[in-house]
């Protein structure tokens, strides 16, 4: 007895169970390996936390490292800041005028925006971009020529010797660079409000500082922070992992920064979330 | 004494290592012939413990390093210095920085003036001196690799591991690597693997030659042993005949 519905060949049955096959494979391989990623990348930051604490500490190296993620960033966090801070001022402006025929609040607007939001995502997401890029492209160029090998044989752990400065860099440096980014943005704001809006300056101040507190700033310190810790395991993590020569780094230093900018993004909505629950901003 | 036990590994689908067995003993130098891709290197690291055996057990002194914590690992290491196939040099540190490396990772020599010295010496034994200050990029491919000899041997280790110590460099240099490894035996008692299709500096620096077929050792001996062994695979790969049981096509 066929166990295929009457008018339905074998051949299709067959066929069908062969496509069913594929997805299931092609389902499986997929969770097999984001579940192989994730527990990589945990093991990496374990490894990065155990190697953090232990003697001796690398102070050159890490300063090295704090000056090309943070110093080297400047100008264009500088740059990009500025003109976010401007642009916001301009939109809340002409919103406002639109509305209430005068611009209000752009002070309050400016600031809370860039320093709960814009200031953060803006700044680890060129960050990502400018220093991820770079960490992912040297680590996996030190992949595909065994330098990395060649750390061990010499008595050096790549993790400590590699990893845990530019982890540091990217966890203190990027809070850094968004308070100034946040300062900039908010000057960017000032300038155009001034000398477009007509807002007097001590009105664009008073917009931010009688609204504002503490709370909301310390909101998006905790952003930044995270972002950090995200940008540096992404582009260590990719970096380790390489292969297949320099078309592999390539490759790598493109997922590393695609990942690093989706997980900052996807991360600020579950963040934002849990710090409103908390009351944190 | 290092020991291979039934080593097996596989990368994907390709068996690499099949069961393979081979004891080195202290202060001898043991050259690992074969053909390229038959799975030479991966012995070298797995020997240092840089590849974890899918089965097998290396053992380096009586410790077995397969299974062995990282950190204890790591202290392990610290017998070995490693010649890589293309030297591996970092390139973001100077000539010096390369070679005092492993002396400053592992605090052998704290004054800079002893460092200053031993990384001098160690450029003059591979004849590269006064080129401390140079960086990798500025080298060519021979002068890297002698630099990486460099660094292997600046920490004066117990066991030194060479990946194709001669490949790249000139015959008169090839000469002078060969001398080096000799010498490093006969002077300082170190255990040396050399993995080579070099055949002139297998029979200079060997004591016994160990040839590698199909994943496993499919000879080994004295360089006597080895030139007059029935073996016709093992006489075509020392002949370097075109024409024998190992076709163009087998990676052995």
């Amino acid at each position: 007895m066929p166990n295929h519905l009457p008018g339905e060949s074998l051949e299709q049955k067959i066929e069908e169970r062969i496509e069913e096959d594929k997805f299931i494979k092609f389902l499986g391989k997929n969770v097999v390996g984001l579940a192989d990623h994730l527990g990589k990348l945990a093991l990496l930051f374990f490894q990065i936390i155990f190697w953090m604490f232990r003697r001796p500490f690398d102070f050159k190296n890490i300063s090295k490292q704090m000056n090309e993620v943070g110093v080297n960033s400047l100008v264009v966090a500088s740059l990009t800041s500025v003109s976010v801070g401007m642009v916001m001022a301009m939109q809340t402006g002409a919103a406002s005028k639109n509305i209430l025929n005068e611009p209000l609040f752009v002070g309050t607007a400016v600031g809370f925006s860039i320093v709960k939001e814009l200031g953060p995502v803006l700044t680890a997401i060129v960050i990502a971009g400018r220093v991820g890029a770079a960490i992912t492209a040297e680590l996996g160029t030190m992949r595909v020529t065994e330098q990395i090998d060649a750390l061990y044989t010499l008595g050096a752990n790549p993790v400590k010797y590699l990893v845990v400065p530019r982890f540091l860099a990217c966890v203190v440096m990027v809070p850094i660079l968004t308070i100034y980014s946040n300062i900039l943005g908010i000057l960017g704001g000032l300038f155009i409000s001034v000398y477009k809006l007509a807002i007097p300056s001590t009105r664009y101040y008073h917009d931010i500082v009688d609204f504002m507190r503490s709370k909301d700033i310390i909101h998006g310190l905790i952003k930044c922070v995270v972002f950090g810790i995200i940008i540096a395991l992404i582009s260590c993590y990719k970096g380790f992992t390489t292969k297949g020569g320099a078309a592999g780094v390539g490759k790598a230093t493109t997922q590393s920064v695609v990942l690093s900018m989706v997980l900052i993004l996807v991360s600020d909505t579950f963040l934002t979330n849990i710090l409103q629950f908390f009351k944190i901003g | 004494m290092i020991k291979l036990t039934g080593l097996y590994k596989k990368f994907n689908k390709q068996e690499v290592l099949r069961s393979l067995d081979l004891t080195i003993n202290t202060g001898e130098t043991m050259v690992i012939i074969g053909r390229s891709g038959c799975g030479k290197s991966v012995t070298l690291k797995h020997i240092i413990g840089l590849l974890k055996p899918d089965q097998g057990i290396v053992e380096v002194d009586d410790v077995n390093i397969a299974t062995l914590p990282p950190l204890e690992l790591q202290g392990l290491q610290k017998k070995f210095g490693f010649l890589f196939q293309g030297a591996a040099l970092f390139d973001s540190m100077t000539v010096a920085d390369n070679i005092s490396f492993g002396l400053r990772t592992q605090h052998l020599l704290s004054a800079e003036k002893q460092i200053r010295e031993r990384v001098a010496e160690c450029l003059r034994l591979v004849g590269l001196e006064g080129i401390e200050n140079s960086m990798p990029a500025d080298l060519s491919g021979g002068m890297r690799k002698r630099v990486g000899l460099a660094r292997a041997i600046a920490a004066q280790p117990q066991y030194i591991l060479y990946d194709e110590p001669t490949t790249g460099v000139d015959p008169i240099m090839s000469d002078a690597v060969n001398d080096l490894i000799v010498n490093m035996k006969e002077k300082l008692g170190v255990t040396s693997i050399v993995v080579t299709h070099d055949m002139v500096s297998a029979y200079t620096v060997a004591d016994r030659i160990a040839m590698m077929y199909h994943g496993v050792i499919q000879q080994v001996g004295t360089p006597d042993e080895i030139k007059q062994a029935p073996d016709p695979i093992v006489q075509q790969f020392i002949t370097g005949s075109a024409k024998g049981p190992i076709t163009l096509e087998d990676r052995g």
